[in-house]
């Protein structure tokens, strides 16, 4: 029942076009770059996982190629969505992961809001799921040019959907793909110390995986966190001491369009809590969780 | 100022088996977890410091409870026969005693012996005030192999605990928590769902009186779509814990010792399985001393878990099934098509459906996945009264048979996963009458209808298992495997079989199933919701 954070180095480095030298960010285990190890395989060749800045900025001509043979299905393709660069690719380790995430079929209808401010968006998302032990669906989403908007869909119906780009639950924010969604949503977390401010366009040599919080045996990766939470690419929002502090990581990810955005998380309980649990690793009974607060934008290519 | 705790009991788990004079024989080393009276520990649980901290042996030898007086671990210093210990350290001694010897009686081992730490050869409790995040916990110190000595850490005095009296919640803490320590003399790396149901299991056993079983099996009976041995996710894990009626339901068929006996078979070598998992062990376990399989047991639990609460009835299922919680079911309406079922290994699903005018009602299976251990249960109920169960089992080919639901309220369809690992079974499930379950049949069963497969009434053969009203009966196609129509288990319940499936209708479904098809299209999609 004792619980700790293991706190290890994970990506390399990230050159920014802003943020002067090299550095390494940090996740929550050790684990999680073990979980890229064992499943990136298989999920990177189905999904185009391993995505670099630099190919991106060179025109992605692999992505592009891939493009050209995308297969969109009807339900996915909205009439003004952009070409995506992937195809769907089958997810593994379904079974597992919706006994061990607890997923759930019904469609989350909790809110998103969004506000804006010179194109920088802040979007509250509800992700309480009917509380610490979740009855509802993540609350899916996608990012849009007028904010984070919610994708009415299901746990279970999301593993076959590349409708979606990010989902949310408690403080589990999963991307879509590997074993998440059939998409090439990828993402990694920039040098230890970056603003969010001082990220004014995409990494040049950041390397983007895909969510890979299975291996290749099926068995859930987690975080190190001791709540069983699966490793996923966004889990170093969060750190774990009693309260869900926020660790002010900024990231950078990659949509299936092939767009670039920043973004980082701001609270997991409203404003004041959240000060108090990042100061003090506790917070007042009776606080609101899981109104996750997160603050978004739109790069232009390296 | 509160922290997310996982609550519960902290129920550690454990191994080892002997008894205290086998002390030296198992090698304890020193404890790598300071107790709770070691001063300047970093441990969460521990007096404070400045607590003078007493002991008491049990009258039966085998514990020495350690409390202190004064301070926030304090415990109740009423003394009625005026002997210096506090009454409420004598009682708990007594029940500590009483937990060991039934569970002695039972044939589980002793906890392993610590040799002299906490004072002697004693088995340690040490009564704490958790405040409120836990009520007790058992921790492991020296290990051997898998089995483990430890100690106990116990609320002190319960004080804004939900328990009705501090006694009640004494032998619940006590029978529980003595339990992890029991397991942890036999193995401790058992999954969760071994370690708290058998211990909120053992409660049950200990003292039936007490309601700590009853209350959980929410956890289970709310989730039976979830595989019996896979824990839930996330910090609290009620699954775990309501898992205790699978170990009643062992218990009530074969009798207590029959969980014992899965318990030892969890030690490292025991039938010659260097490191046993609990879930392989009782299938072997089954066949071995029981003469049955996983598969039949399952399907068996898994009806009588629909005959709790408001559906017990003397005689069926569990002895207090009325006062177990309701297993969640999905109310739905027929035509029921449901174009994504999936059947996790050892799990089931219900749905119930009003009958709305029907005579018969049948259900068929386009499979995505091997549906080799699916069954599809189905029984008319009115009330209480369930009628007897109608089993399709695979390959779940046509004709369906139908169930006679002549004066029925509505239809339970029990959707049970025999297996024991795997892939779930998937595909598109249909339920209502001959005519309505088309969207499930392959082309050549739509576009070449045998003489009755449009009418409500109609009772065609296809492979059963013949049930009792009870649900129990032969489960032949657990013995086999492939294509064949009748294995043994041709009987449709409710109305008689009509005969064999002629050989023509065999080749046809399995070529079939071979092309994977599901390829009618259409049917509307039931409207669901839990009740």
């Amino acid at each position: 029942m004792r619980r700790s954070r293991v706190r290890a180095d994970w990506i390399a480095c990230a050159t920014f076009a802003i943020a002067a030298g090299c550095a390494t960010a940090s996740a929550k285990g050790a684990a999680t770059s073990g979980a890229a190890d064992a499943a990136g395989d298989a999920a990177a060749d189905a999904q185009t996982g391993d995505v670099t800045a630099d190919a991106a900025a060179d025109g992605g001509s692999d992505a592009a190629a891939d493009a050209a043979d995308a297969e969109i299905s009807a339900t996915d393709a909205a009439t003004d969505a952009p070409a995506l660069l992937c195809k769907a690719a089958a997810v593994t380790c379904s079974d597992n992961q919706i006994l061990d995430l607890g997923l759930i079929k019904k469609a989350s209808a909790r809110a998103i809001t969004n506000t804006t401010d010179s194109a920088v968006f802040e979007s509250e998302v509800d992700a309480s799921a009917g509380g610490f032990q979740p009855t509802e669906s993540f609350v899916y989403a996608r990012f849009t040019s007028v904010g984070l908007e919610r994708v009415d869909i299901g746990d279970h119906a999301a593993l076959e959907s590349m409708a979606w780009d990010i989902a949310f639950r408690r403080y589990i924010v999963r991307l879509n793909s590997g074993p998440s969604g059939p998409s090439c949503v990828v993402g990694a977390p920039l040098a230890e110390g970056v603003t969010f401010d001082q990220v004014v366009a995409a990494a040049r040599s950041i390397t983007l995986g895909p969510e890979a919080y299975y291996d290749k045996a099926c068995k859930l990766v987690d975080d190190g966190s001791g709540l069983g939470a699966p490793a996923t690419v966004l889990s170093p929002y969060w750190k774990y001491t009693g309260c869900v502090q926020m660790t002010g990581q900024v990231f950078q990810v990659k949509l299936a369009d092939g767009r670039l955005i920043k973004l980082t998380f701001s609270s997991f309980y409203p404003p004041a809590a959240q000060a108090t649990c990042d100061s003090t690793g506790a917070v007042p009974t009776g606080t609101a969780a899981a109104k996750i607060r997160l603050k978004w934008a739109v790069l232009a290519g390296p | 100022m509160t922290v997310e705790w996982s609550g519960g009991r902290g129920g550690s788990k454990g191994r080892a088996c002997a008894v205290w004079a086998l002390v030296a024989a198992v090698g304890v080393a020193a404890p790598a977890y300071a107790r709770p009276d070691a001063p300047k520990t970093g441990e969460l649980w521990k007096f404070a410091t400045g607590d003078k901290v007493e002991s008491h042996p049990s009258p039966g030898g085998a514990f020495r409870i350690h409390f202190t007086r004064a301070g926030a671990h304090a415990v109740p210093l009423a003394d009625a026969d005026g002997d210096g210990l506090p009454d409420h350290v004598a009682a708990l001694a007594v029940v500590y005693d009483d937990a060991l010897a039934f569970y002695s009686k039972l044939g589980l081992p002793w906890p392993i012996g610590d040799g002299t730490v906490g004072g002697d050869a004693r088995f340690d409790v040490y009564l704490i005030d958790f405040a409120g995040k836990a009520d007790g916990t058992f921790v492991q110190e020296a290990c051997s192999g898998h089995a483990c000595s430890g100690f106990l850490v116990q609320e002190n005095d319960f004080s804004g605990y939900a328990y009705p009296t501090v006694a009640y919640a004494n032998r619940v803490l006590a029978s529980h928590e003595l339990f992890h320590a029991v397991q942890a003399a036999i193995d401790t790396k058992q999954s969760q769902v071994m370690s708290e149901g058998t211990a909120v299991w053992a409660t049950e056993q200990f003292d039936p009186s007490l309601k700590d079983f009853e209350n959980f099996l929410p956890g289970f009976l709310q989730h039976p779509e979830r595989s019996l041995d896979k824990p839930m996710p996330g910090p609290v894990d009620p699954f775990s814990y309501g898992s205790a009626i699978f170990f009643q339901f062992l218990s009530e068929r074969f009798g207590p010792k029959a969980v014992v006996q899965l318990w030892m078979d969890c030690k490292d070598g025991a039938n010659g399985v260097a490191d046993p998992d609990w879930f392989t062990a009782l299938g072997a376990l089954l066949v071995r001393d029981h003469m049955t399989t996983f598969a039949i047991e399952f399907k068996q639990f898994a009806v009588w878990n629909l005959r709790t609460g408001g559906w017990a009835e003397a005689g069926v299922g569990y002895a207090n099934a009325a006062k177990y919680p309701a297993v969640a079911t999905t109310s739905a309406t027929m035509p029921h098509i449901d174009d994504d079922l999936r059947v996790f290994y050892a799990s089931a699903q219900y749905l119930r459906l009003p009958v709305a005018g029907r005579a018969a009602v049948t259900a068929a299976l386009a499979a995505k996945t091997d549906p080799a251990s699916l069954r599809i249960g189905l029984a008319a109920r009115k009330g209480k009264q369930f009628g007897e169960w109608l089993w399709i089992v695979p390959p779940f080919a046509p004709p369906f048979p139908s169930l006679d639901c002549h004066g029925a309220e509505e239809v339970v369809v029990a959707l049970v996963n025999t297996a024991q690992a795997g892939e779930s079974v998937r595909g598109r499930l249909c339920v209502g009458g001959q005519a309505e379950i088309a969207p499930c049949l392959p082309p050549s069963a739509v576009a070449e209808p045998s003489a009755d497969a449009g009418g409500a009434d109609a009772d065609p053969a296809a492979r059963t298992d013949a049930a009792g009203s009870d649900g129990t009966g032969p489960d032949a196609a657990d013995a086999s495997a492939g294509p064949a129509v009748d294995g043994g288990g041709c009987a449709a319940g409710g109305r008689s079989p009509s005969g064999w499936l002629p050989a023509s209708a065999v080749a046809a479904v399995w070529r079939w199933r071979r092309r994977g098809a599901c390829p009618v299209p259409g049917g509307s999609q039931g409207s669901r919701a839990h009740r």
